[in-house]
């Protein structure tokens, strides 16, 4: 696949590999997006299709490649466009407008090569490979074990929510060190290969089904110690990768980071609902009730269906507005706190997901206002408000996006010590 | 269909050589002994509303169980072998059904409630209609005017197709709505039929977000006879002067069509919201709180400990619980305006109808905050298929786009019959 695209392999003065991709120097913000537009039909044409299969289509996975979009957040040396965050959510948007399991999915993994990049720098060489192509599924969430082995660790675990696993060549987990006597042990994330866990078919949901988000096992793996990464580092935002990249993307805190990485997906699903909303004004007709009511023609006449377009439009891209200026505003505090070698704090970090949530809870009351005027006809299987409704649904019940979880993590972290329950 | 109560029925004459069914139950049963029986079918209808759903019908067992609690007989003339109880009862019953399964609420809803409507009908017309069993299950396209007919030597032939006919499956006849061709030429008038099942046929159309299993189908009848005594125009039933009305002395049979539709099925909102809260209850109780910070593993607690999942229950719980209130109470009061209008001899008024069907769609709205209340509380776990707060959301949300109990239209309709626009 890399070949295709015409990956560059050098070595550099210190001999160390530099993976280049063809348009590293070339890409731009405004041609990403125009790719991620055009794809918009096609992922809309191919969105039931993708539900039905619970995962991300092996036909848009090559689309996305090709389109370079899994390598917009990740570092030039190992091939990647090393551009922002928030070109990273321009590009979901657009994609959710076609398709919010791909949206999703797309975050995900693209989001995740930023992660790649947090890794010790032998680690990062070893799963960056010798092209770069690094589609990682992920759960970050710590329920694994390991031990200590010769070299490393080994590794064991279930592991639930991991999407886009289908189509990933590493998957990345966090793991508890078991240590006799130790009340607070260390843990770290792990990075496999696919082919040392098993993944079990159990992603059947409401929404987001395409997102393919299954359960891994995970049963005595051994890892080596350049492809962990400890969750001390990561917590205390001195992630080995921020020393090797001098970009101060990858400084940033993934609290900060995850919150905003798939939020972008949410915002597609709703411009999504408005736009399938704005057809049915000139395509549906109204019936005689509402006729004599004095309306006439199609629900366009109707007032409240007007004033929900209104509300569901203006909903959707307060939300694009909110998130996009969440995204520049990280990627400006990086720009200042890292050359400075400054840290966030915990309130500043907490304040991206109550942020996030926020813009979250805009996106499912967009998408109830387009639900609330498509009506009964709307909610046959395949239409796309019924499929945004699950979509947004289940998105919102992300921790990250549940706004009874940040808005507590986010008091506690602005009144430490005080807020407690 | 063989009916576990058909042979019980008692079939006589009266001194007017009228044929009288009489349920044994008719002179004993008392509204406490419906709900309890109702209150008793909770748990099977829980167990079987995963299947309820993949059948995309009542179930033919809980066809038969409520046919043998006599739930379809409630609001039945008692000259018919029925209950002839009121509105109010019908919904106690509902609100628990609801409590099991949504969609079976409402397609009892629908069923019960258009034995009613079969009492509206010429006399001749409904001694055909219940027939020597009193067995009257209909789904109805009152005003679909989804039918053409004409007239013909000693009735009309009917030809149209009926969308949503909820309890299509278990019904032996249909009510459709059609247009009237005028024999000089003029403007068709409305006119609405109940057609024997046999005389049509359903298409298997129902592939829906929610309340799958009503269902609601697509009823087709191609150049069937009715004949006259099975026949209503419109406007007949639109001032509330049908032929029904002066064969059963009970007011119950006076109540406008819109005032008892907008009524009948509301129950099943109510019981929905109120499962979602209970099963909300349940998950307080066994759902474990992940632990913060390294290792992310689940503790002890489960999330009655957390004060935001406490609050959530509590929103959820009171507002379904005061919807359900507010149901009764309303049903109730239709009760007693149908008694005051028939003593008083005169009709509702158009304003009386309008605010009858928004305080319905109130109602309607506080069952889907209850239900979205449990659905913030209740994280992605209950998102997977099958899990009742996930069916509840689904069903709730696709209850209210039900034109008659959207508030969009029911605001409006109020509005003008307010100001008398």
């Amino acid at each position: 696949m890399a070949g295709a695209i015409g990956i560059h392999v050098s070595h550099d003065e210190q001999g160390r590999r530099i993976i280049a991709h063809p348009e590293a120097d070339t890409i731009t913000r405004e041609a990403l997006i125009g790719r991620a537009r055009a794809l918009v039909p096609a992922l809309r044409q191919r969105a039931r299709r993708c539900e039905e299969a619970e995962r991300l289509l092996p036909e848009t996975a090559r689309d996305f490649t090709e389109a370079g979009f899994f390598r917009i957040v990740q570092p030039k040396r190992f091939g990647g466009f090393e551009m922002g965050l928030d070109v990273l959510e321009e590009v979901v948007i657009e994609v959710g407008r076609g398709c919010g399991s791909s949206a999703w999915t797309l975050a995900i993994l693209g989001g995740h090569s930023w992660w790649t990049a947090l890794f010790p720098e032998e680690g990062q060489e070893e799963i960056f490979g010798e092209d770069g192509h690094v589609i990682m599924a992920t759960n970050l969430s710590g329920n694994g074990r390991c031990r200590r082995v010769p070299g490393g660790y080994e590794l064991s675990g279930r592991f639930i929510y991991l999407s886009g696993c289908d189509i990933a060549n590493w998957l990345c987990v966090g793991a508890m060190l078991a240590e006799a006597g130790n009340s607070d042990p260390p843990w770290f994330y792990l990075a496999i290969r696919p082919e040392e866990a098993t993944i079990l078919d159990d992603w059947h949901m409401l929404g987001l089904r395409g997102t393919g988000s299954k359960s891994v096992l995970v049963e005595k793996v051994f890892v080596p110690e350049r492809r962990a990464l400890p969750q001390a580092l990561v917590q205390a935002q001195e992630m080995p990768g921020r020393y090797v990249h001098p970009n101060p993307l990858y400084a940033t805190p993934m609290l900060a980071f995850l919150s905003i990485e798939t939020t972008g997906a949410a915002v597609g699903i709703a411009l999504q609902a408005v736009e399938a909303l704005e057809e049915l004004a000139l395509a549906k007709p109204v019936r005689r009730r509402e006729a004599e009511a004095g309306a006439s023609g199609f629900q366009v006449s109707v007032p409240s269906f007007r004033r929900h377009l209104a509300e569901a439009k203006s909903k959707a891209e307060a939300a694009r507005t909110l998130l996009l200026n969440e995204a520049r505003r990280l990627m400006a505090t990086m720009r200042e706190y890292a050359p400075a070698g400054r840290k966030m704090t915990p309130d500043e970090m907490t304040e991206y997901s109550l942020n996030c949530a926020r813009l979250v809870d805009l996106c499912v009351q967009a998408v109830d206002h387009a639900f609330a005027a498509g009506g009964t006809s709307s909610t046959f299987d395949g239409h796309p408000l019924e499929r945004c409704f699950r979509d947004i649904r289940t998105l919102s019940t992300h921790n990250v996006y549940r706004m009874d979880l940040m808005a507590e993590r986010w008091s506690q972290a602005r009144f430490p010590g005080a807020a407690q329950t | 269909m063989t009916l576990a109560n058909s042979g019980q029925i008692a079939v006589s004459v009266d001194a007017a050589g009228r044929r009288i069914l009489t349920h044994p139950e008719a002179a004993t049963i008392t509204r406490e002994a419906l709900v309890e029986r109702a209150r008793a079918m909770v748990p099977v209808l829980r167990e079987r509303a995963p299947r309820c759903e993949a059948a995309r019908q009542l179930l033919p067992e809980t066809v038969e169980d409520f046919e043998r609690a006599g739930f379809f007989r409630i609001c039945q003339p008692k000259r018919f072998g029925g209950f002839e109880m009121g509105l109010d009862v019908l919904e106690a019953v509902l609100v628990e059904i609801a409590r099991g399964c949504a969609s079976s609420a409402w397609t009892l809803g629908i069923l019960a409630g258009h034995a009613w409507w079969a009492a509206q009908f010429p006399e001749a017309g409904q001694e055909e209609i219940f027939g020597l069993d009193g067995v009257a299950r209909l789904p109805t396209g009152i005003f679909g005017r989804g039918g053409r007919a004409r007239r013909v030597a000693g009735g009309y032939e009917l030809s149209g197709r009926w969308a949503y006919q909820s309890g299509c499956d278990a019904a032996n006849w249909y009510g459709c709505g059609a247009l009237l061709e005028a024999e000089d030429g003029g403007q068709p008038q409305g006119i609405t039929f109940i057609v024997k099942a046999s005389d049509g046929y359903i298409e298997d159309d129902w592939h829906v977000l929610g309340m799958r299993g009503t269902g609601s189908k697509t009823v087709v009848v191609e150049h069937a006879f009715v004949p006259e005594s099975r026949a209503l125009l419109l406007r007949d039933v639109e001032a509330a002067e049908t032929p029904g009305s002066k064969v059963h002395a009970n007011p119950l049979y006076s109540i406008p069509l819109m005032a008892f539709i907008s009524v009948e099925v509301t129950g099943a909102a109510v019981g929905c919201a109120l499962q979602a809260a209970e099963a909300l209850d349940e998950l307080g109780r066994t759902k474990p709180v992940r632990a913060r910070g390294g290792g992310g593993g689940e503790t002890a607690a489960t999330h009655m400990s957390l004060p935001s999942f406490r609050r959530r229950l509590a929103e959820s719980k009171t507002l379904a619980e005061a919807a359900k209130t507010l149901l009764l109470s309303e049903a109730e009061r239709v009760m007693e305006l149908g008694r005051e209008t028939k003593a008083a001899g005169r009709k509702f008024t158009r304003e009386e109808i309008a605010e009858i069907t928004l305080r319905q769609a109130r109602i309607i709205d506080l069952s889907v905050r209850a239900v979205d209340e449990a659905f913030a509380a209740a994280g992605t776990s209950a998102t997977v298929t099958g899990h009742p707060i996930e069916r509840c959301l689904r069903d709730v949300h696709m209850m209210s786009t039900h034109r008659v109990l959207s508030m969009d239209q029911a605001a409006e309709t109020w509005g003008l019959a307010h100001y008398g626009l």
